[in-house]
């Protein structure tokens, strides 16, 4: 029996560091982060790496990341997940390819039984499925690539999700509402972080 | 705003005291004042001559700032050594060369299998149409030559084919066309890909790019340059020895009894693996280019393209001496020949 998570991701700074703050976020749900600029992509960056700064603590998935094996970290790894904010979707790769790209490299197991799960998330975001899986990248509207990203990322079925500072040209809300739905209603133990940028004045 | 000339009166320094960068060969400016260590790898800001004096925060182009001037040649080679990043470049060839050779298991993925079949039918399928013409002109031309000028009888059209054309010229064709259609087109898709942030997205995914971009395209690149190498073979020699049926006065069956009294296993495996490995080399420096380009403008897309095609070209020729000697002895065009 798998133990339930405690906690989600917690950040300890430096001793002696005044310009980071700590940060800790319970596990399940979704939550919305604040960060000066830069930051998010830093944290980003750390909890993919499995690396905190020197004399810092990193804590993912009730694992602390300073102590962990590489077998540990790659599973570690498989949990975590990242929703771009504007899509990442590979250029020269249909919707379909792109989508399915993550599985069919890490978990090609599962591949062949993946098609109706895309089908249905797709048309719960209020899309047609098989219009819009033929199309490639810089074919999809703007809505369909962030539809693309999130079900991409839904089917990896992850227990941490960070979300990417939202682009500007895309409304705030997108991101946040549409996909944690989705997210909660496949992986309803998961738990989804949106970074966001404060802009300096 | 200030107009600097080229030659002439050139400040010493900025407003601010920050020293200006050592002398560019290119614009031949007068300057030796060393550049100051926190200011290294600061971008300059354009390239425009007119600079305003309030530009002044020590923003100096990396390539103005040399470091002692160049005396002797090995100091020379050095400098270039060092300017080119070739030691650094070589190691990343080499552990780019090391992965593919130990993750082949990694083609049973369905995606990767996917960019396998699709650069095969890139490289191969799609440039065999090409070959044709290439081919046969080349076989022709070659025996057109050497039975007009040189007044070639049977046995020497045959040799020729067979020695000129079969072993070196056919896969010499062949991996130049792939250089022009493939090597660019991989250079270029991995650069944008890596400038428009792709690269990164697949790291995010728990995916090598190495795995999935490279290691394919270089199985793809080696297996289709070799099947694309045997039919350019066919055509080339088919061509010569029609041509040569037409010019001198022999059958074309006696062309053929001659070419397999002469022909040998040997040259048809010595042509495909060359070609195998002539397809790995060239996927290869074009992968690493466009892994690796220059900077993150869209100008380093074609640079990436060029440097691709140029290094590609360099290294077949290296490759094309080294089997040559290995197989035959020949080294130089034959001017040293070996114990074999």
């Amino acid at each position: 029996m798998v133990a339930k998570i405690v906690l989600a991701l917690a950040y300890e700074p430096p001793t002696g560091e005044t310009t980071q703050e700590p940060l800790c976020i319970a596990a399940g749900g979704s939550h919305r982060v604040l960060t000066q600029r830069g930051r998010a992509t830093q944290l980003i960056d750390s909890v993919l790496s499995l690396c905190a700064h020197p004399g810092a603590r990193l804590t993912i998935l009730d694992q602390d990341v300073n102590s962990l094996t590489p077998a540990c970290a790659a599973a570690l790894r498989a949990r975590i997940a990242v929703l771009p904010a504007l899509g990442g979707l590979i250029s020269y790769l249909n919707a379909w390819e792109n989508i399915t790209l993550p599985i069919g490299f890490n978990q090609p197991a599962r591949l062949p039984h993946i098609g109706h799960t895309v089908l249905d998330l797709i048309a719960g975001f209020g899309l047609e499925p098989h219009a819009m899986l033929r199309k490639m990248p810089s074919e999809l509207s703007p809505y369909e690539r962030t539809v693309a990203a999130w079900v991409r990322v839904i089917l990896e079925s992850p227990d941490l999700v960070l979300g990417e500072p939202v682009a500007p040209a895309l409304p705030p809300g997108l991101t946040a509402f549409g996909f944690y739905e989705a997210y909660h209603a496949s992986h309803r133990e998961g738990t989804f972080i949106q970074l966001e940028e404060i802009s300096q004045t | 705003m200030v107009i600097f000339s080229i030659r002439g009166a050139i400040p010493k320094t900025y407003s601010t005291g920050v020293a200006l960068p050592k002398q560019n060969p290119k614009i031949n400016l007068d300057l030796s004042t060393q550049l100051p260590a926190h200011l290294d790898n600061v971008p300059l800001a354009l390239n425009s001559q007119h600079v305003s004096h309030e530009r002044t925060t020590g923003w100096i182009s990396p390539t103005l700032s040399t470091s002692k001037k160049i005396r002797t040649l090995p100091s020379l080679v050095l400098h270039v050594l060092k300017r080119r990043n070739l030691f650094n470049g070589l190691k990343a060839r080499v552990e780019l060369m090391v992965y593919v050779g130990s993750n082949f298991a990694m083609l049973r993925r369905p995606v990767v299998a996917e960019e396998f079949f699709r650069q095969v039918l890139f490289t191969g399928t799609s440039a065999a149409a090409g070959m044709v013409s290439r081919g046969a002109l080349i076989g022709t031309l070659l025996i057109a030559y050497a039975i007009d000028v040189l007044g070639a009888d049977v046995t020497l059209a045959v040799k020729i084919l067979l020695f000129v054309v079969m072993r070196e010229v056919g896969p010499l064709l062949a991996a130049i066309l792939v250089i022009q259609r493939s090597g660019t087109a991989i250079a270029t898709n991995l650069a944008l890909m890596h400038i428009s942030g792709e690269i990164s997205s697949l790291r995010q995914m728990r995916i090598d790019p190495h795995g999935l971009l490279v290691l394919p395209r270089v199985i793809g690149m080696a297996l289709s340059l070799a099947v694309l190498t045997f039919y350019v073979q066919i055509i080339a020699v088919g061509g010569g020895m029609v041509l040569s049926a037409l010019m001198i006065n022999v059958s074309l069956g006696e062309l053929l009894e001659n070419f397999f009294r002469f022909a040998s296993v040997r040259d048809i495996a010595y042509s495909v693996l060359k070609s195998m490995i002539f397809g790995s080399a060239i996927a290869l420096i074009s992968c690493y280019h466009g892994l690796h380009p220059i900077d993150d403008s869209i100008n380093a897309v074609p640079k990436a393209a060029v440097s691709a095609v140029m290094e590609s070209m360099m290294a077949i020729m290296i490759l094309n001496a080294i089997f040559a000697y290995l197989a035959f002895g020949l080294l130089f065009f034959g001017l040293v020949r070996a114990q074999v």
